[in-house]
C-alpha cells in the first residue's frame, strides 16, 4: 500500500514510529459544558498533552451557554479528567502547564457578536500561544443547533482558513441527521459554509482498536483475501449487544432507537470493512471510495418488505446480572406508550460479485445477556463424504470471528479428531486475544480521532456520501415501519437474546443466531 | 515442582504465577509437555477475586527469547526482568547462565510455566521459560548447539545478551548468528572493554546476520521525540539547517571520581548530527574538566556540540533503572538540551532557541521555543525515565534493523576516534 505524503518530511522523524505531530493550533468545543467534553473530549485531550501528542501552544476554548470563568472552566475539566481519563493519578505539572491553554467563552449558539468576540479572541491566542491561525471547531451540542452554529461560522468568516498556510476543520458528533432528508440537508449546508475536506463526521467506533485491526487482519495477511467470498462464506453475523438499558439517555433513545442508534452508524461501518475491496492506497478517500461503494451495492429493503427482512423489538422487565431489571416504558424519560424499538435484525444482501447471494444478518440490541459487538463469518461446510460413516454429531462449519469488544480478537473455529482408535471429530477454538498477547493498553478512541483530525487525517472519519447512503438504506427500513406499527411491544424480556420472532427469521434460512 | 507468586505483584499489573520442574537437556520438549499436561488450570482461582470468570490456562507464543547472562548480577537481573516480559509478550524464553571460570563441566536444565492473568483479561496467557545452566567452558560452547534445537519455528529469534558482549568470541557470534535481533545496553558495557566504537565494529561486521539493537538508544525516544517536534511546524523547520550550538548536559556522579558513562549523550547528539547532515572533523576535539566539545561541520558553516555532565542526586527509580552491575559506573542520564540557531540574513526568521529540561520531578519536562521578539512557548509534558522491563518489552516487539541507530553509531564511533 502507498502511504500518501503531503508535506516535505522532517528529517528528525524518519525512522521513528511517530510521523508527525500537529501544528499548533486551537480547538474550540462548542457544548463544552456538557457531558461529552467533560466525559470523552477533555479526558482525550489531556492524555493526548500528557503523551507528547499534541504541539507546544495547542490551546483549548470551551463555548457554551452557561456562564462561568476562565477559572471555573478549569477546575470543572480538572474534575473530569480526573474523574475519567484512562490514565490515574493526573499529574499536577502537566495538568498546570495544559490547563494554561484552556479558556472559556460564555455565549449564545445564535449571537452574531459571539462569533465576532471569539474571531478576536482567537487572534490574540495566534499572537500569544503560537497558534498560527490553525482551528478546530468541535460540535458537541444537541443536533438541533448544528445548523446555527455552521451558519454562524460562515457568517464570522472563521470558516475559512486565515491565511494559505493556516486550516480550518470541524468535528460533527453523531447522529449525522434523523433520516435521509435531514441528513442530506445537513451536508448542504455543512458544505456552503466548509469544504468536504474541512468536515469531519465522527463515528467513535472507527477509533477502537480492533476496527482498524479488520483492514489490518484482512489486507496484512495473504491468506484470507482467497477466501473472503461467496465461493467460500456461507453468511455473516455482525452482532452488537449491550446489557445496559437507557443509562440516563431515554429521552434522546426514544426519538432514535436501535437502527438509528446503531445500525445506521456503526454497524454500516462494520459492514462495509468487511465487504470492501482493497483500497489502492491507504489515504482517506482511497478508502473511502471503497466503503462508499459496498454501501450503493447493499440490496435495499423497499417499506413492503420491511416484515420480511427485518425484526424489531423492544425489552420488557427481566433479569441482567442477577439483578431484576424494568422493562423500557418503564425508564426514565420514556413515553409509557412508546413503541420505539431496542432491538433490531435485519437481513439484507451486497449485491456485486464478491458478495452476491451471501446474506448479512445484522442485530443490534440492549439489554441482552451479554455486551459484545463481533463480525463472525461462517463459511461453508466441507464437503463431508470421506466422514460420513463417524460420529460427527454437533460438527458446525467453521466460523472466523472478529471481537470488536469487549476481550478484543480474533478466533477461529474448525474441526478437529479427537485421539483414540475412532474418528471423532469435534469443534475446537484457536484464540488470539490481541490485549492479553501483546500487553499494551490501546489509546482511547476518542484521542485516536481527535490526534488524525488535527493531523489531517480523515480515513476513520466518515464521508457525505457515506452517510447518505447509510441513511437512504435505513430511512427505507423507517418508512416500512411506519406502515407497520408493532403491536406487540415489549415482547423480549431483558436478559434475553431478543424477541422469538428474531430466531425464527434465521431459522427459515435453514441457520441459526451464534452464540457469542 | 515450584511454585512461586510474583512478590511485588502490582494490583494494576498482570498476576504472574509461576511452576518451575528439572529435566534431562535431552529431553526439554517432553519435560515442557508434562509441565503443560499436569498443569492445574485451576490452581490459581482459589487466589483471586474473579475465580468464577477465570477460564482455564491459554498458551501463545509471538517470540522465541534468547537470553544470555554471565555473572551474578547480570544473572540476578535477567531473572527479575523475566517475570516482566513473560507479563506483557508470551513467548519461549531460554534463558542461558553461563559460568566459565570453573573447573566444573556440567549443563543442566530446568523448565518453568509463567502464566500472568491480567485484570482486564479472563484468561491466563502462560508462555515457557527453559533455563540452562552452564558450567564450566566446554559447556557453555555448547549453549548455542543446544538452544538451535529448542527454537519454536515460524516466529521470530531475538537474543538479549546481558552485561558486556564478547564480540569476536564464537560463542556470541553463535548465538546472535541464531537470532534475528540482538539487544545489547550499552549503558553496562566495561568502558575498559567495549565502547560504542566497538559495537560499530560489530554491527559492521554482523548485520548481514543479525540486527542489533542498544537500549541506550532506546531511551533516548522520549527525547528524540520532543526534539523532533520542535522542527514539525514547517514555520520551524527552516531553523534545523540553523543550527550552530548544541548542549547536551547528562547525569554525573555522585562524587567526582565516580565514572560516568557517556553513551546516551554522544548517542543522541550523533542522532542529531546525521539527521541535520554535519560532520565531523578530525582533530576538533576539546576536553575541559566535565565537558568535551566538538566542532561539527555543515553545508554553511560550523556546529559547536558540547557535551557536559551536570550534578544531579540519584533517586530510587533510577536505581531500580539501571540495577546493580557489576561497574558501577553512571549510567549518564540526558538532563537538558539546548539548540541555538541563528537568524536568516532577510530577517525573515530571528534568532531562535529550543530547549527541553527534564524536571526535579522526574516523571515530568519542560520544553520552551524561544524567539527573538515573540513570547516564549513552553510546556510540561510526561517523560518518565522508562524502566529496562519496559525498554526490553519495547524492543521486543520491533523486528528488523534499525538503519537510524546504525548511521548515529557510525557517527558516534568517528566522535570517539577524535
Amino acid at each position: 500500500m502507498l502511504l500518501e505524503t503531503t508535506r516535505e518530511e522532517n528529517p528528525l522523524r524518519k525512522g521513528m514510529e511517530r510521523e508527525r505531530s500537529p501544528e499548533p493550533c486551537v480547538m474550540v468545543i462548542f457544548g463544552a459544558s456538557g457531558d461529552l467534553t467533560s466525559r470523552k473530549l477533555l479526558p482525550a485531550i489531556y492524555n493526548l498533552a500528557r503523551e507528547h501528542y499534541l504541539p507546544s501552544g495547542f490551546s483549548l476554548v470551551g463555548f457554551a451557554r452557561t456562564s462561568m470563568s476562565n477559572e471555573q472552566f478549569r477546575q470543572q475539566m480538572f474534575e473530569a479528567v480526573q474523574e475519567f481519563s484512562r490514565t490515574q493519578p493526573v499529574s499536577q505539572p502537566v495538568w498546570e502547564s495544559f490547563s494554561q491553554g484552556i479558556f472559556y467563552h460564555a455565549a449564545d449558539y445564535n449571537d452574531p457578536a459571539a462569533y465576532e468576540k471569539l474571531v478576536e479572541f482567537l487572534i490574540q491566542l495566534d499572537r500569544e500561544r503560537g497558534t498560527m491561525g490553525n482551528r478546530v471547531f468541535y460540535l458537541a451540542t444537541p443536533p438541533g443547533v448544528y445548523s446555527t452554529i455552521i451558519q454562524q461560522l460562515g457568517i464570522s468568516g472563521l470558516a475559512k482558513p486565515a491565511s494559505n498556510d493556516s486550516w480550518v476543520r470541524i468535528i460533527i458528533e453523531k447522529p449525522f441527521g434523523r433520516d435521509l432528508e435531514s441528513a442530506h440537508a445537513l451536508n448542504q449546508l455543512a458544505s456552503q459554509v466548509f469544504t468536504e475536506d474541512q468536515i469531519y463526521r465522527i463515528d467513535h467506533y472507527l477509533g477502537k482498536e480492533t476496527v482498524q485491526n479488520i483492514l489490518v487482519f484482512r489486507f496484512a495477511n495473504g491468506i484470507f483475501e482467497p477466501i473472503w467470498n461467496r465461493r467460500y462464506i456461507d453468511h455473516v453475523q455482525i452482532t452488537v449487544s449491550e446489557t445496559i438499558g437507557m443509562e440516563g439517555r431515554g429521552s434522546y433513545y426514544d426519538e432514535s432507537g436501535a437502527i438509528r442508534d446503531m445500525v445506521q452508524n456503526h454497524m454500516m461501518q462494520l459492514l462495509s470493512l468487511i465487504c470492501m475491496e482493497p483500497p489502492i492506497a491507504m489515504g482517506a478517500n482511497a478508502v473511502r471510495d471503497e466503503k462508499v461503494k459496498v454501501l450503493h451495492a447493499v440490496r435495499p429493503i423497499q417499506p413492503d418488505e420491511v416484515l420480511d427482512f427485518t425484526v424489531r423489538g423492544q425489552y420488557g422487565p427481566g433479569v441482567i446480572g442477577g439483578k431484576q431489571v424494568p422493562g423500557y416504558r418503564q425508564e426514565k424519560g420514556i413515553k409509557p406508550n412508546s413503541t420505539t424499538e431496542t432491538y433490531v435484525a435485519i437481513k439484507f444482501f451486497v449485491d456485486n460479485w464478491r458478495w452476491a447471494g451471501v446474506p448479512f444478518y445484522l442485530r443490534s440490541g440492549k439489554r441482552l445477556p451479554k455486551r459484545v459487538s463481533e463480525v463472525a463469518i461462517q463459511f461453508k461446510q466441507a464437503p463431508l463424504l470421506l466422514f460420513k460413516n463417524s460420529r460427527m454429531a454437533g460438527l458446525d462449519p467453521n466460523v472466523l470471528a472478529l471481537r470488536i469488544q469487549p476481550d478484543e480478537g480474533i478466533s477461529l473455529k474448525f474441526g478437529a479428531k479427537i485421539p483414540g482408535q475412532t474418528i471423532q471429530i469435534l469443534p475446537v477454538n484457536m484464540d488470539f486475544r490481541y490485549g492479553s498477547s501483546f500487553g499494551v493498553e490501546p489509546p482511547d478512541a476518542y484521542e485516536r480521532l481527535l490526534l488524525d483530525c488535527m493531523l489531517g487525517e480523515a480515513t476513520l472519519f466518515t464521508r457525505s456520501d457515506e452517510v447518505e447512503v447509510a441513511w437512504d438504506f435505513v430511512t427505507r427500513i423507517l418508512k416500512g415501519w411506519q406502515q407497520h406499527p408493532p403491536e406487540d411491544f415489549p415482547n423480549y424480556p431483558a436478559g434475553s437474546w431478543g424477541p422469538e420472532r428474531a430466531s425464527q427469521f434465521i431459522e427459515t434460512d435453514g441457520r441459526t443466531w451464534r452464540r457469542p | 515442582m515450584d511454585q512461586v507468586k510474583d512478590p511485588d505483584n502490582n494490583t494494576s499489573q498482570p498476576e504472574i504465577t509461576m511452576q518451575s520442574e528439572k529435566v534431562e537437556v535431552g529431553a526439554i520438549e517432553q519435560g515442557l509437555n508434562k509441565l503443560w499436561m499436569h498443569f492445574p488450570e485451576t490452581m490459581h482461582l482459589a487466589e483471586t477475586k474473579d475465580a468464577a470468570l477465570i477460564d482455564p490456562v491459554m498458551r501463545a507464543c509471538v517470540l522465541n527469547l534468547l537470553i544470555y547472562a554471565e555473572g551474578k548480577d547480570e544473572i540476578h537481573l535477567a531473572q527479575h526482568l523475566i517475570e516482566d516480559i513473560a507479563g506483557h509478550t508470551p513467548c519461549r524464553i531460554i534463558f542461558m547462565q553461563g559460568d566459565r571460570p570453573t573447573h566444573e563441566q556440567t549443563l543442566s536444565a530446568e523448565v518453568t510455566a509463567h502464566c500472568a492473568v491480567s485484570p482486564e483479561s479472563s484468561k491466563q496467557m502462560c508462555c515457557e521459560q527453559i533455563t540452562l545452566q552452564a558450567h564450566g567452558e566446554v559447556a557453555v560452547s555448547q549453549l548455542p548447539a543446544t538452544v538451535l534445537g529448542l527454537l519454536v519455528p515460524d516466529i521470530p529469534v531475538t537474543l538479549w545478551w546481558v552485561g558486556n558482549p564478547t564480540f569476536g568470541q564464537n560463542l556470541f557470534d553463535d548465538l546472535a548468528y541464531a537470532a534475528g535481533r540482538t539487544i545489547l545496553d550499552s549503558a553496562y558495557f566495561d568502558p575498559s572493554r567495549t565502547t560504542l566504537h566497538k559495537l560499530w565494529q560489530a554491527v559492521s561486521y554482523r548485520h548481514t546476520f543479525t540486527a542489533f539493537c542498544d537500549l541506550t538508544w532506546s531511551r533516548l525516544l522520549p527525547w528524540r521525540e520532543l526534539l523532533a517536534q520542535f522542527f514539525d511546524p514547517p514555520a520551524l523547520r527552516p531553523y534545523l539547517q540553523r543550527i550552530e550550538r548544541v548542549e547536551i548536559m547528562y547525569e554525573g556522579g555522585e562524587t567526582a571520581e565516580q565514572e560516568v558513562n557517556p553513551n546516551q549523550a554522544l548517542l543522541l547528539a550523533s542522532w542529531l548530527a546525521a539527521r541535520a547532515g554535519w560532520s565531523t572533523v578530525t582533530g576538533l576535539r576539546e576536553i575541559h574538566e566535565n565537558t568535551v566539545r566538538y566542532v561539527l561541520a555543515k553545508p554553511n558553516g560550523w556546529v559547536i556540540l558540547l557535551l557536559a555532565t551536570r550534578k544531579r542526586p540519584r533517586d530510587r527509580k533510577q536505581q531500580e533503572t539501571h540495577g546493580t552491575m557489576s561497574h558501577h559506573q553512571t549510567p549518564g542520564n540526558i538532563a537538558e538540551v539546548h539548540l541555538y540557531a541563528t537568524a536568516s540574513r532577510d530577517g525573515n526568521l530571528p534568532q531562535a532557541s529550543f530547549h527541553i529540561t527534564q524536571e526535579k520531578d522526574d516523571d515530568c519536562t519542560t520544553t520552551r521555543v524561544e524567539k527573538e521578539g515573540a513570547s516564549p512557548i513552553s510546556r510540561v509534558v510526561r517523560m518518565e525515565s522508562m524502566l529496562l522491563g519496559e525498554l526490553l518489552g519495547a524492543e521486543l516487539q520491533r523486528l528488523g534493523r534499525d538503519m537510524i541507530f546504525e548511521e548515529s553509531l557510525n557517527v558516534a564511533a568517528h566522535l570517539m576516534e577524535q
